[in-house]
């Protein structure tokens, strides 16, 4: 199939300066985590940006050159390459000029969504899903709070802690986890429970945006419901999206985003929350993409993890800003599964390399795929959720 | 797809498998070209799109392309990073182009006898970072490093990072396997030791050949321990000719810093414009010293007396650390939406202000907005690389990009300095430049290359579309009359335009919340 609708269907204006700015340098290459999966040009930022900035010149020209072989158009291939990326912004990190890619990638994605052409088989169930139930996975709204009935939720909570569908639905033991941490150190919380919707993340990496503002509003009218003025995410998803995104979508939120991240740190500063246990253990430390390098968290976390009596933080070589990403984001595990595994094996190498004994992270994402690359690698090397090494360092108490 | 794909898809899957080999038009597209903006026009005269590209995993491989391009006719092309930017990693005459970046691993890091033998497709940043983690130091590599292949450095025989400690990469080499245009394969010199035997030196003979020659496969490179400590300092000064007596006194010392590069007031000044960190609007001369901590220590002291004796603002340490980590980055500027034509010339130490003089003279005959930086190769050669910034949809301005670096080139030639690089574009100066060498060089090319299809039309003048050669006389004269179009057209407003549309805070998501430190930068 020819997915091209006519030569006038330029790729969106607001990126044109980017594309002109790009100098094909190639310094993009050898850092794109899924580059390295399949080493074709067309699969590295660069390749993508080219291919782009010929359909934004293309012109009456290219249909004469059409006959001497050179012809640009956006075909199924190309469409692939373009959500062949986990939009872990790695390119942004290393580029010569400073292109803004995440966000290039998204509005590229969403101009590909209107033109009918995209997004993948996988991603888009994710719109009716999201659409019909607020969440991607399909699951019954009603049921989204179930996991939180053996905890006492305030009316008239300091923070409302907003789960996200994977904690939601998937990974219940983390927001559990989350919220006896929460309880251990005195803080009133509640959640919106039937009424916290999908934060749009899976939509908007995918490029389908026509969701997120009627959502955001929906989650800003939850906050002012609650009375809370800070909202708390376990998720490094829900967290760069409900704050960067949400803030682009409807303006000022009116209360503060954090990730439980930086509200433990908070927590051990203010002395609400101390250590018990010693856990003699060498942990290395995994940013997750959407809080690390799109969201700029990187000491929270690791301050937190310091302040454990008897843990020893190795640092992989590619940490914070340059760290590497798991491999799960964008949709990318969701439509290439095996590609996100190799990808995640090669980051738990890197874990084993530098001594490290389980990986932290704190993202429900990053954790699933980094088991999957242990598993392939066949080594024991489990990666945990921040908020599991606070609940055993908290002991036994609690 | 072309009948000519269809067939060289098949019978390049059986020698390297289907899976490394692409003959759709996407990857076809993305292989017509290097680092340089040809306007597609081009497309008419040059068959730039390639036939098929091709990843080959050894030596043998690429043997075994090569008969089959002999048998078939059909040019190749090697290619690398294609970070160069004359038109050498591009097909002009179709063909096959080999990525051989698929190429890539460290084979051998021989701490004992301080060497590397490498696969010629690796970037020179893996191979430094590898050398690093195993305590080795590779004092020699270009600017480009992150994207550069060693085997395109070598190809391009280039002044980098370091040339003017350690020399170029042909200064490093121990050996190379290379594969001939008829698909022998051979070894240029001696891994261990360094070839100082009588008869005729391949390791030279295959630097510098833009892929003409051969295809390098595998390299063995010199490496030094690595030094206690590497120091960069930046010295600021109003303008580029004032920078120059403090320069020239440097290298008229026994100190051997590892680097010596400049920047001119006007490079500063567009940084700033744009809201870049830059610590002023002044030219930048920065000295990077590396060794042992009393060697070090010795070398600063005299760049310090120095000072004092010629002037100039010694910037601080973050600064010119600043300045050295922001080496590979010399095109920040293009960020607002421009682009930069690049030339680059050797002239000698003491031509330098003249040079200088003469080249703001073309930029504002030209009406351009432009800028001049450049390095040391040694205490005599000055690598000048003077860029112009430029709106690229423009095809007049675009084509004028060439007819600059013709003019830089004719203008070096002057002062008693030499254009470097031919490549595609400058293919007919090869005769100028090379004066009665260029004959031995034409049969070196046919005696090694009989059938005339290793990268065809670089360095020696190549065939158009249409079977006739390139008229380099014809040639040269459109790009005169290019540089006079520009001439007669208004003031260049590129930059000015775009920098004030420009948001220096765009980008990084707002991820700028905490500014944690990023894992410490490699020297
Ligand atoms: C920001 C920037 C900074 C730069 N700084 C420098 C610098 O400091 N010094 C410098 O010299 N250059 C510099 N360059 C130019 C360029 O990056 C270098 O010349 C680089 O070494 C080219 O390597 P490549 O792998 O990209 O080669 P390519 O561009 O891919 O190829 C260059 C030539 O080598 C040939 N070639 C490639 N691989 C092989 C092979 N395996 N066998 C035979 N021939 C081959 C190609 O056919 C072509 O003719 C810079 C470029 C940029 C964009
Ligand atoms: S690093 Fe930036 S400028 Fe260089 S090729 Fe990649 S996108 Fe283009």
């Amino acid at each position: 199939m020819s997915a091209e609708k006519g030569s006038r269907n330029r790729p969106p204006k607001s990126i044109a300066k980017d594309l002109d700015a790009c100098l094909q340098c190639g310094y993009c290459r050898d850092v794109c985590p899924v580059f390295e999966q399949d080493p074709w040009e067309s699969a590295s930022p660069r390749g993508k940006v080219y291919m782009l900035k010929q359909l934004d010149r293309k012109g009456f020209m290219d249909r004469i050159l059409a006959v001497f072989d050179r012809e640009i158009k956006v075909t199924d291939d190309f469409v692939e390459r373009v959500y062949w990326c986990t939009s872990c912004g790695m390119c942004e990190e290393e580029c010569h000029v400073e292109i803004p890619f995440p966000e290039l990638w998204e509005e590229v994605k969403g101009w590909l969504v209107d033109q009918g052409v995209a997004p993948l088989d996988t991603h888009r169930a994710f719109l009716s899903r999201v659409s019909n139930v607020k969440n991607p996975f399909n699951e019954p709204e009603s049921t989204r709070g179930d996991w939180s009935k053996e905890f006492l939720l305030s009316s008239k909570p300091e923070v409302m802690y907003y789960v996200g569908c994977t904690e939601s639905f998937r990974m219940q033991k983390i927001a559990k986890t989350t919220a006896t941490v929460l309880k251990a150190a005195d803080v009133k919380f509640n959640i919106m429970g039937e009424e916290e919707w999908c934060c749009t993340s899976p939509l908007l990496r995918t490029g389908q945006k026509s969701l997120t503002e009627s959502f955001a509003r929906h989650t800003q009218e939850q906050m002012r419901i609650s009375g809370a003025n800070v909202m708390l995410t376990a998720c490094a998803g829900c967290m760069a999206t409900t704050k960067r995104d949400h803030t682009k979508a409807i303006g000022p939120l009116g209360y503060e985003v954090l990730h439980v991240a930086q509200y433990a740190e908070k927590l051990i500063e203010d002395g609400r929350l101390s250590f018990n246990r010693t856990i003699p253990r060498k942990v290395t430390y995994h940013d997750p993409c959407h809080l690390g390098r799109h969201a700029g968290v990187f000491e929270p976390p690791r301050n937190v993890i310091e302040s454990i009596p008897g843990i020893e933080l190795i640092e992989m070589p590619r940490n914070r800003r340059k760290s590497r990403c798991c491999g799960a984001g964008a949709g990318f595990k969701a439509q290439f599964d095996e590609y996100a595994v190799n990808i995640a094996a090669g980051r738990v190498q890197e874990a084993i390399d530098v001594g490290s004994e389980q990986i932290i992270t704190t993202c429900p994402f990053c954790a699933v795929n980094l088991n999957a690359g242990a598993k392939q690698l066949g080594v024991r090397q489990p990666t945990i959720d921040l908020m599991q090494l606070i609940l055993e360092a908290l002991g036994p108490s609690v | 797809m072309s009948k000519r794909s269809d067939e060289l898809h098949i019978k390049l899957s059986k020698i390297v498998g289907a899976d490394r080999v692409r003959t759709d038009k996407m990857e076809r597209l993305l292989h017509n070209h290097d680092l340089a903006p040809l306007p597609p026009l081009m497309e008419m005269g040059f068959k730039m799109m390639p036939d098929a590209v091709v990843r080959p995993k050894s030596a043998e491989e690429v043997s075994r392309i090569i008969g089959l391009a002999v048998r078939e006719g059909v040019p190749l092309v090697p290619r690398g990073g294609a970070s160069w930017g004359y038109g050498g990693a591009m097909p002009c005459e179709g063909g096959i182009v080999l990525d051989m970046t698929s190429m890539n691993e460290i084979v051998r890091m021989d701490v004992d006898n301080l060497e590397i033998e490498v696969e010629a497709g690796a970037t020179w940043q893996k191979v430094i970072d590898e050398a690093e983690k195993a305590g080795l130091f590779i004092g020699y590599y270009p600017s480009s490093k992150p994207a550069a292949t060693i085997a395109g450095w070598i190809a391009t025989g280039g002044i980098g990072v370091g040339t003017y400690k350690y020399g170029s990469v042909k200064n490093n080499l121990r050996n190379m396997e290379v594969v001939l245009p008829e698909g022998q394969i051979i070894n240029t010199g001696f891994d261990y030791v360094s070839d100082h035997s009588a008869a005729y030196n391949l390791n030279d003979l295959f630097t510098g050949t833009e892929g003409t020659l051969g295809i390098v496969t595998k390299v063995t490179l010199k490496a030094v321990p690595a030094p206690e400590v590497v120091k960069p300092i930046s010295i600021m000064y109003p303008t580029l000719i004032e920078l120059y007596p403090m320069m020239h006194a440097i290298t008229r010392k026994r100190i051997q810093p590892l680097h010596i590069a400049f920047v001119d007031e006007h490079h500063s000044r567009y940084l700033k414009a744009m809201g870049k960190h830059t610590p002023g609007d002044g030219a930048i001369l920065n000295v990077v010293l590396e060794g042992d901590k009393v060697s070090v220590e010795h070398e600063e002291s005299v760049i310090a007396e120095l000072i004092t004796e010629h002037g100039g603002t010694r910037l601080s340490d973050e600064d010119a650390q600043h300045e050295w980590e922001e080496n590979p980055y010399e095109f920040r500027v293009r960020e607002v939406g421009v682009s930069a034509a690049l030339a680059e010339v050797v002239v000698p130490m003491t031509e330098f202000t003249d040079t200088i003089e003469d080249l703001y003279t073309l930029i504002k005959s030209m009406k351009m907005e432009a800028s001049v930086i450049g390095m040391l190769g040694d205490r005599n050669t000055v690598l000048l690389m003077p860029y112009y910034l430029y709106v690229e949809k423009k095809l007049v301005k675009s084509m004028a990009s060439l007819s600059f670096g013709n003019k830089v080139g004719n203008l070096s030639m002057e002062h008693k300095g030499r254009p470097l690089g031919f490549g595609l574009f400058f293919a007919m100066n090869l005769k100028k430049i090379r004066r009665d060498g260029a004959p031995v060089m034409y049969d070196i090319k046919t005696v090694l290359d009989p059938y005339d299809i290793m990268n065809p039309g670089k360095m020696f003048e190549g065939m158009t579309r249409y079977g006739m050669p390139m008229p380099g006389a014809m040639m040269g004269m459109g790009m005169a009359m290019m540089a006079l179009g520009k001439k007669v057209l208004p003031k260049d407003k590129g930059f000015t335009k775009a920098v004030k549309d420009h948001d220096p805070e765009r980008g990084h998501h707002g991820g700028g919340e905490e500014k944690a430190p990023a894992p410490k930068e490699k020297a």
